[in-house]
């Protein structure tokens, strides 16, 4: 499996837009959990009654339960979906309650294919937070926040993790920022998200710890992280950076997360990097 | 002269250390104790947690009662040498801007 680049990713959503204004589009040559968890994010905004896939792609599918997410019925016969295989299906985001499981039911896929116990305690810390920031940012109304999904390729030793919700975007939360104004009017939104301390809430107790702690980590890893959201996008992959203006616009925010599972990550080390404030010493506790 | 020392388990005010909701419960459950208590052992069972709850829970809380009276009056016990270093960040952090 070939790393993802902002190309084959654009070219998707270059396609989803096709399906949306046309109703048909070009199906990808190899499927990843990004193209299918992207096709459930713009159908369900469309509420279709009916998905017609290629027979090439159409078993993938359903094994990531896309028909599912969709709320059609699906036309495979029903299946016993394996925590531990080499999925993690398409679930919609609905309940705050169930952070912990969904970033569980991740940390048990990648358990069976890494043995690297902090490895996978931080990916599963970072998941907790990604996914909490879909339920405390998002804004979303209609009772889903957004769809996670996964797979792991155990020969190609990578991983990749698909999260978009289905919130106002990252421009338009930044913007409630007001101390944000003049470096939105000239920077790339979702690389600012990147950073420690941007947030669009600093006055209600949030800090901007996910993105950041997404980005060390995945530079750890020389993995991928892809940011993308309106007409914007951010990509660090193998520890080069690239922001982009892009088209078309996507609703809500996507994050694509692509690790190595043999380059070990310490969630430790992002933490002991974080900037301390000028005037504070962190040497005088007693733990 | 007799100090009281609550020790809270930290199971026992929050169901999960994932979000920033939970976080502030915590927070508020451990304010009370503050209330009542010389002092207040929380013991964290050398469970996983996020930045987020971490820094509503501890950061906040630091910021709030002041760097000086939790160094004193609030100890954090069995935390992972992950959730250390993570720790002195949000309660230094929290303090800092509260001042």
């Amino acid at each position: 499996m070939q790393s993802t680049s902002h190309e084959e990713i654009n070219r998707w959503i270059n396609e989803l837009e096709a399906l949306r204004t046309k109703r048909t589009c070009q199906g990808p040559r190899f499927v990843k959990p990004f193209q299918l968890a992207t096709l459930a994010h713009m159908l369900r905004l469309q509420n279709p009654g009916s998905l017609i896939l290629p027979e090439k792609i159409a078993p993938y599918a359903d094994t990531m339960n896309l028909w599912g997410a969709l709320g059609i019925e699906s036309p495979f016969p029903e299946k016993n979906r394996n925590a531990a295989g080499r999925y993690h299906p398409i679930t919609l985001l609905q309940d705050e309650k169930t952070i912990d499981a969904a970033a569980n039911d991740l940390a048990v896929l990648f358990r069976s294919v890494c043995e690297n116990a902090q490895t996978i305690d931080a990916v599963q810390t970072m998941m907790r937070e990604l996914i909490g920031n879909c339920y405390a940012h998002s804004e979303a109304h209609d009772g889903v926040y957004g769809v996670v999904c996964a797979q792991v390729w155990s020969a190609g030793r990578k991983a990749q993790i698909c999260l978009a919700d289905t919130g106002i975007g990252i421009r338009a939360s930044l913007e409630q920022n007001v101390t944000l104004a003049d470096r939105l009017n000239s920077e790339n939104c979702c690389y600012m998200a990147t950073e420690f301390g941007i947030t669009s809430k600093p006055g209600m107790g949030h800090s901007g710890y996910g993105l950041h702690v997404a980005r060390r980590l995945l530079e750890q890893n020389k993995g991928v992280l892809y940011v993308r959201s309106g007409h914007e996008a951010f990509i660090l992959a193998r520890g080069d950076t690239t922001s982009l203006k892009t088209r078309p616009h996507w609703n809500g925010t996507l994050l694509v997360i692509e690790w190595n599972l043999d380059e070990p990550v310490d969630i430790g080390q992002v933490y002991r990097e974080l900037p301390l404030p000028e005037d504070m010493s962190d040497d005088d506790f007693n733990f | 002269m007799m100090i009281s020392t609550f020790k809270v388990d930290i199971n026992d005010i929050a169901p999960e250390l994932t979000s920033r909701p939970v976080g502030a419960g915590a927070r508020r459950q451990l304010l009370a104790l503050l209330e009542e208590h010389d002092s207040v052992e929380i013991d964290f069972h050398f469970k996983s947690l996020t930045p987020s709850f971490a820094d509503e829970c501890v950061g906040q809380l630091a910021g709030l009662i002041g760097m000086r009276n939790f160094r004193e009056r609030v100890k954090l016990t069995n935390l992972t040498e992950t959730a250390k270093p993570l720790m002195k960040h949000v309660i230094l952090t929290r303090c800092s801007s509260a001042k």
